[in-house]
Formats: C-alpha cells, structure tokens, sequence
C-alpha cells in the first residue's frame, strides 16, 4: 500500500522527486495531492509504501529535492503529518 | 523544393518528429492537471523533453521553461531585467525579437559594432562598452543574417565578472554550438524550438538563471488557491496549456541533435556553405563569409534587388530569404541597410547538391 504522501507544489518537482525515488530502486507514484495536502490548492504527491519512505526521503534530501511536507495515510483515511 | 531557408526553420525534420507530434496527439491530455492515464502521459512527455534540454543546455530541469518561440522568452526576460531608461549593450547584429521590445520600454540601447567575423574585436568592443552603468548585456550567439559566431564564452565571462546581467538569443546555436546556462552565469538564454533543434514551430524555451517576471498569468495546475503567480519555475511561467504535441515533437528533435552531435554537424554545414560561396563569388556575386561562421550565408547579386532575386530562385524551386531578416541593425553593421542581402541557410538535412543547385541557378540567371 502506498500510504506516504510527500507533497510537491508542482508537476515538474514531482517528476523530478519520482526520477530520484527511481533511481534509488524504490516504487512511486505521482499523483494530484488530496485537497487537505495542500492548502494553497493544487499540488502534487509523491506516494510510497512506508518502508520506503525513509530511503526515499534520504535520497530525495541528498538531490537537494526534499518535499514541502511529508503525511502519512492511516487505515481510516485520515491524513497525519509524518516522520521517518 | 531546393529549401535553403533553415535559419528561419527547418522545415523539413526527422521522421520521428513527425511521429511524436501524432503520438501526442492521439495520446495526450493536458499536463499538470489531471490524475488520469491520458494526463499523464502529457506530463511524462514534457518532463522528457524538459530532462533532455535541461541536460544539453547545462542547467536544472525546473530552469527550462517552454514558450511558443524565442521571441517570447526574449519578451520575458527583457521585461525581467529592463526598466525605462536603463542603458542595455546590445551587440549590432541583434534580431528585432530584442531591439523592439527594448525600443517599446524606452531603454537606451548601445550596440556595438565591429567587423562581422572578429571574434577578438567583439569580445574588446564588449568589454569596453559593458560599465558600471549598464543594466544588462543582451547578445545574440549567432548571427540571424550573416551566421557570424559570437564569442558568447569571453562576453558571458565578462558580464560575470562585472556583475551585468547577461540574456543570450540562442535562436541559431542552440543544437549547433555548446548553450551553457550555468556556465555562462547567465540570467536567461532564449532559443526556438523550431530551428537547429528541429521541433515543431510555436515551441521554444527560456532557460532560467534567476526569477522571471511572467508576461502570462493564469492556471498552472499549483497553488491554484491563490491569485499570485507561484513564485517557482517552471510554473511561473508556464500559465495556460502547454503545446504538448509541439514539445513532443521538440523531445524527439532534442533526441537527433542529441544523437547526431554538434562537432560533425558544424563542420558538415561550413564545408556546404564555404564551397558554395566560393563558386557564388567566382561568378561575381557579394559574399560574406568569415572564420567562425554556421551554415548561414548571405549573398548579393550586383545591381539586383535581393527580394527580386530570390523571387526567381523561388521560382525555380530554390526557398530563400531576401530583405532584412527582421534584423535591421545587424544589416546598418554590416552596410547592407535598407537592401538587404540574400540569405542561404543550411541544416543537418541539406543535401551538398542543393547548394550545386542554387549556383548553378545563380549562373543562369545573372552571369
């Protein structure tokens, strides 16, 4: 299940985060963020599977492309702010 | 059709641009806007692109912004950096793309002028004129009329140097000659698409090196809570739909740029060009042609009008350009003004006997 959500303000830095997750050998997917993700409306989510999310996030902060926030989607599908 | 026109496009393009152009078409919905399979695949066409030019022009991928053409990233970036009144160089052989949007802010403009084909005495004349005053250097890399090369790498080292903003108009070396953002430190570089990178027409990109300020403001699928433009690249600049199949296209043309390589391109077209301007200037034709040059070549025949000229040719089958090439100042530099010259202009799909063809058709007419 890909329930970590590391959100992007836009396309392009999202492609951009999924190319570094890629290149890390771990699976994403972008996806529009869900609208409580981002208060400024329209952005972009990277989505990961929880065991992947702190190598991913370590790569992503080493490529100099940390996201904006990072949230965790819980079985009852409620959003909560996330740390590895 | 003999076409020897590529400095304005180049009309004909690698069978995999055409392919692309469709593929976007039949597959593609609008980028950056939707979650399903058809949007994005519009969004992984233009990341390809952007990857790709952001790799050949030195510079992040966030940095590469599409436009419609160069004209409108010159657009963008001469109203980012230029207020009325500032003094901006220019060199004298700069396109109307740079001198009317200038002339339209009121800025003062100082071209320098010196002979065509001087690297040494470009790079000096830049350096004398460049002063603490100066708001910002705008220069073109390649000649739009004549194919003389500027020494874009001294002037970029020079601006650095002294702290002067730097946009370079890329429109006709980019896919030809080395375009380094980040090694020239220079605040915007402005190409075509549609030129030596040969995509479609209505592509083209500003490389960034700082922010710009958008000529376009609109929906760009960010922070569409909020009535400010983002305050990030690409985005900021890129309100409205993107030309998915048009950057399509111009991914698969970075793609043959890519593969064919610049060094044996250039010589490819110089070899053309100085052959045939030599057999042209044996007849008795004007010829302008220098050491560093690209595949552009212009050309009078004496006590003939050039669009007169090249209404024959036309006739014939020969597609050239005659006139001022939307570059006024760079003819009044090189004393062709208000004529005009002749222009040939070749590209990676130019035969050598399409030049044997536009001289022997120079014979038959005028000498």
């Amino acid at each position: 299940m890909l329930d970590v959500y590391l959100i992007y303000r836009s396309v392009t830095h999202g492609q951009g985060a999924a190319a570094v997750v890629q290149r890390a050998g771990l699976r994403s997917r972008l996806i529009r963020s869900p609208a409580n993700l981002a208060p400024s409306g329209c952005a972009y989510a990277l989505t990961l599977r929880r065991a992947d999310a702190g190598a991913a996030l370590s790569a992503l902060r080493r490529a100099g492309n940390a996201p904006a926030s990072v949230w965790l989607r819980t079985a009852d599908g409620r959003y909560g702010r996330w740390e590895p | 059709m003999i076409y020897l026109d590529s400095a304005a496009t180049t009309f004909h393009k690698p069978p995999a641009v055409y392919r692309a152009v469709e593929t976007a078409m039949r597959t593609c919905a609008s980028p950056g806007r939707g979650g399903y399979a058809a949007a994005q695949a519009a969004e992984r066409t233009v990341y390809r692109c952007r990857t790709l030019a952001a790799e050949l022009f030195d510079c992040p991928p966030e940095s590469v912004c599409f436009t419609s053409c160069a004209t409108e990233g010159l657009n963008i970036a001469i109203r980012t950096l230029v207020r009325p009144g500032d003094r901006v160089v220019i060199s004298g052989l700069e396109h109307n793309a740079v001198t009317r949007p200038l002339h339209a802010i009121g800025a003062v403009t100082e071209p320098v002028r010196v002979p065509l084909f001087s690297s040494d005495a470009w790079a000096e004349a830049f350096a004398g004129a460049v002063t603490k005053g100066t708001a910002c250097v705008i220069c073109t890399q390649v000649s739009n009329v004549f194919g003389a090369v500027l020494p874009i790498d001294r002037i970029a080292a020079l601006c650095a140097e002294r702290g002067i903003p730097l946009i370079v108009d890329a429109s006709q070396a980019a896919g030809l000659l080395p375009v380094r953002l980040r090694a020239w430190k220079a605040a915007f570089v402005a190409m075509p698409g549609h030129k030596g990178l040969y995509g479609p027409q209505g592509t083209g990109m500003l490389l960034c090196g700082r922010m710009p300020q958008p000529l376009r403001f609109g929906g760009t699928g960010s922070l569409s809570a909020e009535q400010t433009m983002p305050d990030f690249l690409p985005d900021r600049l890129e309100a409205g739909t993107l030309n998915v199949p048009g950057i399509a296209g111009l991914g698969a043309g970075l793609r043959y740029v890519k593969a064919l390589g610049r060094g044996g391109r250039l010589a490819d077209e110089r070899r053309m060009l100085i052959r045939a301007a030599a057999e042209l200037r044996r007849l008795g034709a004007s010829v302008w042609t220098g050491p560093s040059q690209t595949g552009v070549l212009s050309f009078c025949i004496p006590g003939v009008d050039p669009a007169e000229a090249a209404a024959r040719f036309a006739e014939r089958g020969i597609a050239l350009r005659a006139g001022l090439h939307c570059a006024p100042l760079a003819h009044r530099t090189a004393g062709t003004f208000p004529a005009g010259t002749i222009r040939a202009s070749v590209s990676s799909m130019t035969a050598p006997e399409d030049l044997t063809a536009l001289v022997r058709t120079a014979k038959r007419l005028y000498f």
